[in-house]
Order: structure tokens, then C-alpha cells, then sequence
């Protein structure tokens, strides 16, 4: 009461003078609110709705509490809507008071206002707070200052003083702006919540549109690389498909060609099938061939020997008398040697063959025949040997004896003859023996290696090349015998003895000088002894005879006076060549003939530098010497040569000779 | 061979109605075509397969520059490796086919080989001789091993003609056989100017023999050097014998004619003149080899 008093106006000032009921009266009004309160509450809780309500009145004076504590000033509210000061009734009094009204937003506060001149100041926290959404506005008719008052009350409306409040202007128009202004407020604020809503559903629909949009994009995006895709999709589809045809169709290229390559492969091995048989018949055929022709040229052969007998040899012979007869029987011996005995080997022969050719087939042999029938054919030797002493004969007869000349003028126009001359088929026998080798030979040729017949016809090669040696060496003795034993017709011998030995053969013969002032002797050299003769008259002196076993040969350039001036290097070959052959000469030094081979290359060497000198020494014994003079340089050389090469022949003769003898001693 | 020679004169003088005789071989060493060249040449066809009756003779008549030949060709195949029975047909013939392979060089390099051989046999400088040089239709497929400047020089060594043949192809085959003849007619000629020389000079002996002062001896033994030297130039070359008397002279001579093994030792004398130092070193030492290997087979 006292609060109360000291906080009045000038207005509730005078009222409360006056008495003291008045403030029992407030008293009492008081407690009847309360107590309908109380009642209001017992009601409810009769309802069962307590809980509830006390749930609710908690969460609202805490907001409350809360907005309170924010609000500890008037110049916190930033932006108000509405304000001014106001007539608010107080509920204990029942009095009339100045009040500041403020309304922010949706919430109304009051203030209290400073004592004081005409300051119309709020001062302090506000006095009450009203959240208009909730709240209620009625006319009231009752009071003393009506139709100018109003009453706001909470729609959850609680005992409290402050949810519930009279208020009165001072004029209509103030009256009539906070009257209407109260719920358009409130009908402001319902219209913000339905623009907020709206709002929220605007956002709502703009978001759902970014997303329609962003999945539109999306989706186009997403249909543009779908396209893409199902481009690049048929492309490979298609390439696929390209591939998958190519490679179907390669499948099929390669199966056609691989069938035309095993068609070739198939026809090529047929053909090499062919040409394989067609190289054995080639063969076969060629063999038979060969064959054939060793039967027409054995024929062919015994047809001219038999020729040669029945125009020739015959005719000769068998003359009447002896006044008629061309040629003695020596001389047709001498002309035709063994021709008969060649005919008849050849005629055997030629039975032999000519029954393997007639029982001919792919299995039939020759070289057996060659093997065991050929060895008639040495008879061929004396003909070949008597060969030469024939033509020499026959030259001798055609120039000297005139019926024999006109006896083969008549024979050769004998048509058998094929005009060939005499000297033409008395070169048979000595041309068939080595054809006889040449026709195996091209017969071993086509004839294949798994044949029986290519064994026997090498080995009947063999035979038929020993044969043909055998008459060929026969032959050279022949030669070499017959040209010694004319030298030794030829030669006389008074003091010196000279014997020859059926070994014994001509190398080299020629004129020589002993010195520079005698005349020009000849020298023979033979392949054991050399030997200078001296002509007189009309024969030939044989002056001495050097054995060539103890002979050694020098060549000495600078005592001969006729040797033109050389190099000191010429002077040291054959210095050394001089050694060589002096070493030669010895019987008892090792390594003869390569110290003659040495030699003789060492003076072949010295060949090309000059002009050595036409003269040599022989070295017959320790004191005694004899130099030779020879016509030119190059027939020097050649002498000394010759020497040189034969006594190195002596020399492994003898090497051998001795080896031979010591192998039969140790046997 | 002198009486042949002298037949062969006889007939060259009487060339009007005669048909000369010349005797010819085909040499040369294994599988160069001698069989098939004279084949070609004698019956016109190449012996491309294997034929039957090759002949050892084959005798064909043919003009030859206004004059009748008959021409005996004597085919030497298969015996090159039988001296001895070789030098059987070396001495029979007038003139020599000497054949090589340009596409072997062996049977070139053999081909020297077997002309000295000839000359050792016919115991004469020079003969009438051809070579030729076979198969040249393989120069086409590049098969030569022996070329044309070669073959040149060594017939110009050897003074001869020569020819590239081809019996497959029938080239230069007739042209090379009728130019051994041409050759065998031009050594008949020369042999018969050899002989009226011989006789000259026996006449000159004859008048020189008149003189038998020692000073005239002197000047005759002079003067028959001076002509050995003369004659060293000539192609065929007079074998000089330097005797105190003429008349030993000539009988040495004939002595000489006689006698085959002396004129084979001298020919190989002469020919080592004609050749080169070095070519008749080597040359000699291997005929020495050779014939010390035939005396070793004996």
C-alpha cells in the first residue's frame, strides 16, 4: 500500500485522501479473482487435465522469464510498431494509471513512466508482457471511463495480473487507433504467417523446381550422353557387328584358302609323286640306254676288227705264191701284232654282253660281267706296246713298197671300210680301253645307289682302270727301254766301261763345253749315272762316266769372268744355295731331301733378279772338279736343275733301300 | 712323220682333182665337250641327252677354200689320264683341236700342260694347232670362270688361232675345224720352204768342203756360229752342230733325223729358249717331277 502510494499520480493521490475503503474495496476485488482462479483450476483438475495445463503454464512463463531477462530496456525495442501512453486500470486498487504502451511485432509491453515534467520516458524493464497472437479484445461497458475501454486477455488466460488487463484512452480517436490497431496486428501477423507459409511454399515449389530443373538438366544431360552413348553404342554395335562379319567372313576366306593351299599342298606331293616316279623310269631308262650303247659300240668294234682280218689280214696271207705275196709274215706281225687274239676276247666278250641285253629287266647287273671276264683284256699290252714300232713300220712299207701301197688304195675303197684308212683302225684297240671306263662310269651314273648292280660296277671300274694303268705303265717302260738301248748302239767305248740296267732311263741330254776354248761335247744324263761323250768321224766317244751317287754340284758366280756384276744379296742365295747342295752331296747328313727341295727353291728364287752366268761346277771328289759351259743361262738352269732333282731322288732311294734292310734285320 | 710330211706334200702339189688327206684329234681335259664339238661337227646335232653310238673315228669330206679334204678326226675322250696311250694319238695326227671349258678353270690351266706335251711328243718347235674354248652359251647364264682376253693371250703365246665355241649353239664350231686345216696346209708350206734352205745350205757346204786351209776351218766354224745366231730369231729354230769337219756335220744330221729320244731332249732345249725364264723354269722342274714319277712307276 505504501509502494503503491509513493508510485501514484497527482489523480490517485487526491482519490487516496479520501478514504480508506477504497483500498479495502481493491482488496476484495482481488480475492475474488483469485478465488474464481482457484475455482477455474479445481474445475479442470477435476477433468484430469492437470497435468497438462501445468505442463503448459511451465513452458509459457519460462518463455516468458526469458523474454523478460532479454529485455532489460526500452532501447532494446529497435522497431516498434505502435506507442504511446495509455490508462491502465491496476487490479488491487482498481485505479486508474499512466502507462507505456509499446507494441513490437506481435508482442505488446508496458512500461512504467518517470515522475516528472511532461517526460513521457519509459523507465525500466517492462511492467507486463502480451503476446497479442493469443490474446482476446473486448469492449467493456461497465467501467467508468467507458465506451473508451477495452479489455486484452490470453486465450490460456492464468490467475496472474498480467495476463489479464483493462486499458482506456483518453480520446476516442487514441481509442479508436489501439482498438483496431490491436487486431489487425494480430490479423497482420496471421496474414505473415499464411505469406510465410506461402513463402515457404514458393521456396518449397523454387526448390523443387531448381531440382526439376537441375534434373532436367541433369536428365538432359544425362539423355545427351545417353545419346552419345547410343551413338557411340551403334558405332560399336555396328563395328561389332562389322567385325564379327569380317571375322565370320575371314573364317571362311581362310577355310576356303587353307582347302586351295591343301588342294596345292595335295597336287604339288602328287606331282613330286610323279616326278619322283618319273625320275626313277628316267633313270631306269637312261641306264637301259647306256647299256644299249656298250652293246652297239662293242658290236661296232669286233665288226672292224673282223673287217680289219678279212680285207687285210687274210688277203695277205692267203696269196697263192710267193712271187705274188705283198708283206712276209714278219711284217704283218710286225703291222698287226696280236689282232686276231684281240678279236677273239672282244668277240667272247661281246656274247656276254649281248646276253645281259637280251634278258634285260630293272633288276639285271653288268659289272659282274666287267668283274669276272675282263681279265683277257692284258692281252691288249703287246699291241699297245708294239703300237709305235706298227706305224713306224706301216710309214715305212706305204713309202717303200708299191704293191702294198696300191693293195690298201683297193682295200680302202672297199665300201665296208668307211673310207676310214688303215691308221685310222689300227687306233681302235688302243682308244677302247679307256672308253670301256668311260661308259661304266656314266652307267654307275644313272644307276641308284640301292641297286644290286652299283656295287659290281664300281668294282668293275677298278678293275677296267688297273687294266688300262697296267698297259699305260707297260707302255712307258716300253718307251724309256727302247730310247736307252738306242744310245747304247750308238756309243763306243774303248777304255771306260759303261753298263746299262734294265732300270736305267734318259732325263736330259744336250752340248756342253768342258772349258771356254775346247769344242762343243754332248752329255747324257740317265737316272743313275751321267756321261760326256766326244763325236770323232762319225761316231761317238765316250770320255767319261761320273756316278751320280757321289756326285755334288756348285754353282759359283763370282770366280766365273763371263758373270755380269750383282748385288751382294744375289752373292748370299746362292752362297747359300752352294751349301745346300754341298750338304747334298753327302751320304751320311740328315735331312736330305728338304735341304734339296730348300735348294732348289733357293735357285729358282734367284731366277727373276738377273743373269747368273751360263757355266757350273761337278764336284766329283774332294781335289778334282769339272766345270761345264752351257750355250745360254736359261739352259743352265734348267741342267742344274734336272741334277739337283735327281740326285735328291738317289738319296731318298737310298734312305728307303736301308730303311728296308734294317726292318728285315729286325724281322 | 717325215714321210708323212712328204705325202702330204706330194698330195698339196697335186690339188686338182685329189682329195687331201689330213688326220686331226680333239684333246683336252675330262668333260669339256669334245665328243659333243665333234659330233656337231660331223653330223649337225647337240648331243643334248645321252646318245648311242659315239664313234671312236669320224671321216668327213668337205671343200675347203677351192680344195677337197677328207678329214679324219680322231675324238680323245676318256684316256686323259693314260699318258702313255695318249701320246699314241699324238703321234698319228697332222694338227690338234686343243679344248678347255670357260666355265672350268682347271681345263685351261691344263691346257699348257698338254701343249708342251704335244711338243715333247712331236719333237718339233711349233705344230698346227687351234684352241678353243667351249661351252660359251653358259656365258649367259654367268657361269664363265676363264674370259675371252685370256684365251687370247695364250694363243698368242702359242701362235695359234683361237676360237669361243658353242657345239650346243653350233657357234664358231665348222669355222675352227676348217682353220686347223687352213693351219695344217700353212706348216705343210713352210716345211717345204724349210727343206729348199736345207738344200741350200748343203750346197754352200759342198763349196766350202773345196777349202781345207785352217784359216778357211776358222772362218767356216765363224760363220756357222754367226748363223746358229741368225737363226735364233726364227720361229722354228735350225739345230746348229759345231764340228771340226762338215762332212761329220751332215752325218750328225741325219744321225739327228733318226733318232726320236735325242730330238725330244733338244726340242725341250729349244722350246725353254722360246719360253720366259720363269715359265720355263717352273715348267721343267714340274715335266722333271712328272718324269721321275713315271721312272718310280716303272
Amino acid at each position: 500500500m505504501i509502494f503503491l502510494f509513493k508510485t501514484s499520480n497527482k489523480y490517485f493521490y487526491l482519490l487516496g485522501v479520501g478514504g480508506s475503503c477504497f483500498l479495502g474495496f481493491v482488496f476484495l476485488y482481488f480475492l475474488k479473482k483469485s478465488y474464481n482462479n482457484k475455482n477455474n483450476k479445481f474445475i479442470e483438475s477435476d477433468n484430469n487435465n492437470k497435468n497438462n495445463f501445468e505442463k503448459e503454464e511451465k513452458e509459457m512463463s519460462q518463455q516468458l522469464i526469458e523474454i523478460r531477462k532479454k529485455i532489460n530496456d526500452y532501447s532494446k525495442l529497435k522497431y516498434p510498431t505502435k506507442q504511446g501512453i495509455l490508462f491502465k486500470k491496476s487490479r488491487y486498487l482498481k485505479e486508474w494509471r499512466n502507462r507505456f504502451f509499446v507494441i513490437e511485432e506481435d508482442i505488446l509491453y508496458y512500461f512504467d513512466i518517470e515522475k516528472g515534467n511532461n517526460s513521457n520516458k519509459p523507465i525500466g524493464t517492462p511492467l507486463g508482457i502480451f503476446n497479442l497472437l493469443n490474446c482476446s479484445f473486448t469492449l467493456i461497458t461497465n467501467e467508468k471511463r467507458s465506451p473508451l475501454v477495452f479489455k486484452i486477455q490470453e486465450e490460456n488466460g492464468t490467475n496472474k495480473d498480467y495476463k489479464n488487463c483493462l486499458i482506456s484512452c483518453e480520446s476516442a480517436e487514441e481509442f479508436n487507433q489501439w482498438f483496431q490497431l490491436l487486431p489487425q496486428i494480430k490479423q497482420t501477423m496471421d496474414r505473415k504467417k499464411d505469406l510465410v507459409i506461402k513463402l515457404q511454399a514458393l521456396s518449397r515449389k523454387k526448390l523443387q523446381q531448381k531440382k526439376y530443373q537441375q534434373l532436367k538438366e541433369s536428365a538432359l544431360t544425362i539423355q545427351r550422353f545417353y545419346h552419345l552413348y547410343e551413338g557411340e553404342r551403334k558405332l560399336a554395335r555396328f563395328i561389332f557387328n562389322v567385325i564379327k562379319v569380317q571375322s565370320y567372313a575371314r573364317c571362311f576366306i581362310d577355310r576356303m584358302r587353307y582347302k586351295k593351299i591343301k588342294e596345292e599342298i595335295m597336287v604339288i606331293q602328287s606331282h613330286f609323286q610323279v616326278i619322283k616316279a618319273k625320275n626313277r623310269l628316267e633313270k631306269e631308262f637312261m641306264r637301259r640306254r647306256i647299256a644299249q650303247e656298250l652293246l652297239s659300240t662293242e658290236k661296232s668294234y669286233v665288226y672292224n676288227l673282223k673287217l680289219i682280218i678279212d680285207i687285210f689280214i687274210r688277203p695277205l696271207i692267203n696269196f697263192n705264191s710267193i712271187e705274188q705275196r705283198v708283206l712276209s709274215v714278219s711284217e704283218i706281225s710286225g703291222v698287226f701284232g696280236n689282232w686276231e687274239r684281240l678279236y677273239k676276247i672282244n668277240s667272247d666278250l661281246l656274247v656276254l654282253i649281248q646276253c645281259k641285253l637280251d634278258n634285260w629287266s630293272i633288276d639285271q647287273t653288268i659289272g659282274d660281267l666287267f668283274i669276272e671276264n675282263t681279265d683277257s683284256l692284258f692281252e691288249y699290252t703287246p699291241y699297245v706296246t708294239n703300237y709305235d714300232h706298227s706305224r713306224k713300220l706301216l710309214a715305212k712299207l706305204t713309202s717303200g713298197n708299191t704293191n702294198f701301197r696300191n693293195f690298201l688304195d683297193a682295200a680302202q675303197r672297199d665300201k665296208r671300210s668307211k673310207y676310214l684308212d688303215i691308221s685310222s683302225f689300227l687306233i681302235q684297240p688302243i682308244q677302247r680301253l679307256p672308253r670301256y671306263e668311260l661308259l661304266l662310269r656314266d652307267l654307275l651314273k644313272s644307276t641308284s645307289t640301292l641297286h644290286k648292280d652299283h656295287k659290281y660296277l664300281s668294282k668293275g671300274i677298278v678293275k677296267i682302270k688297273e687294266i688300262t694303268m697296267y698297259v699305260n705303265d707297260q707302255q712307258k717302260e716300253r718307251e724309256n727301254l727302247s730310247q736307252v738301248i738306242q744310245i747304247q748302239k750308238e756309243l763306243i767305248m774303248d777304255n771306260i766301261k759303261l753298263s746299262f740296267s734294265s732300270a736305267t732311263r734318259l732325263i736330259r741330254e744336250g752340248e756342253i763345253k768342258v772349258s771356254k776354248k775346247k769344242t762343243w761335247n754332248y752329255m747324257y744324263l740317265f737316272n743313275s749315272q751321267l756321261v760326256i761323250i766326244q763325236k770323232k768321224d762319225d761316231k761317238k766317244l765316250v770320255k767319261e762316266v761320273i756316278q751320280l751317287e757321289q756326285l755334288g754340284i756348285r754353282d759359283d758366280n763370282s770366280s766365273s769372268s763371263n758373270t755380269i756384276t750383282n748385288d751382294s744379296g744375289t752373292d748370299l742365295l746362292n752362297n747359300s744355295s752352294n751349301n745346300l747342295l754341298l750338304l747334298s752331296s753327302t751320304i751320311s747328313s740328315p735331312d736330305l731331301s728338304s735341304s734339296g727341295t730348300n735348294a732348289i727353291n733357293t735357285s729358282s728364287q734367284a731366277l727373276p733378279i738377273g743373269t747368273i752366268g751360263n757355266k757350273f761346277k761337278l764336284i766329283i771328289s774332294s781335289k778334282t772338279e769339272i766345270s761345264l759351259y752351257f750355250d745360254t743361262p736359261e739352259e743352265k738352269n734348267n741342267w742344274f736343275a734336272d741334277i739337283a732333282i735327281t740326285l735328291n731322288r738317289l738319296e731318298t732311294q737310298k734312305k728307303n733301300f736301308e730303311k728296308s734292310i734294317n726292318l728285315q734285320t729286325i724281322n | 712323220m717325215s714321210s708323212f710330211t712328204k705325202n702330204k706334200l706330194s698330195n698339196f702339189a697335186n690339188t686338182n682333182n685329189q682329195i687331201i688327206k689330213i688326220d686331226m684329234v680333239v684333246l683336252g681335259s675330262g668333260a669339256v665337250g669334245k665328243t659333243a664339238l665333234t659330233v656337231q661337227f660331223h653330223q649337225q646335232y647337240f648331243i643334248h641327252e645321252y646318245d648311242p653310238t659315239i664313234e671312236d673315228s669320224y671321216t668327213k669330206n668337205c671343200r675347203i677354200d677351192n680344195d677337197n679334204y677328207s678329214l679324219n678326226i680322231l675324238d680323245s675322250a676318256g684316256n686323259e689320264d693314260y699318258t702313255a696311250i695318249r701320246d699314241q694319238y699324238l703321234k698319228n695326227s697332222d694338227g690338234f683341236l686343243i679344248v678347255y671349258d670357260i666355265s672350268d678353270r682347271v681345263s685351261f690351266e691344263k691346257t699348257s700342260e698338254l701343249v708342251d706335251q704335244i711338243k715333247m711328243v712331236k719333237d718339233v718347235e711349233s705344230f698346227p694347232m687351234v684352241l678353243i674354248g667351249n661351252k660359251c652359251d653358259l656365258d649367259s647364264e654367268g657361269q664363265r670362270k676363264v674370259s675371252l682376253t685370256e684365251g687370247n693371250d695364250l694363243s698368242k703365246f702359242y701362235g695359234c688361232p683361237f676360237f669361243e665355241t658353242s657345239a650346243k649353239t653350233t657357234l664358231n664350231v665348222e669355222s675352227s675345224f676348217f682353220q686347223l686345216v687352213r693351219e695344217i696346209q700353212r706348216f705343210e708350206q713352210f716345211e717345204k720352204e724349210k727343206q729348199l734352205e736345207r738344200e741350200k745350205k748343203k750346197l754352200k757346204n759342198l763349196n766350202n768342203n773345196n777349202n781345207n786351209n785352217n784359216n778357211n776351218n776358222n772362218n767356216n766354224n765363224n760363220s756357222n756360229r754367226t748363223n746358229s745366231f741368225n737363226s735364233i730369231g726364227r720361229k722354228n729354230k735350225v739345230k746348229f752342230d759345231l764340228n771340226n769337219n762338215n762332212n761329220n756335220k751332215d752325218d750328225y744330221n741325219e744321225n739327228n733325223n733318226n733318232k726320236g729320244g735325242n730330238d725330244k731332249k733338244k726340242s725341250e732345249i729349244n722350246n725353254s729358249k722360246a719360253c720366259g725364264p720363269k715359265k720355263s723354269f717352273k715348267q721343267k722342274i714340274f715335266t722333271s717331277f712328272s718324269c721321275i714319277h713315271g721312272g718310280t712307276n716303272s
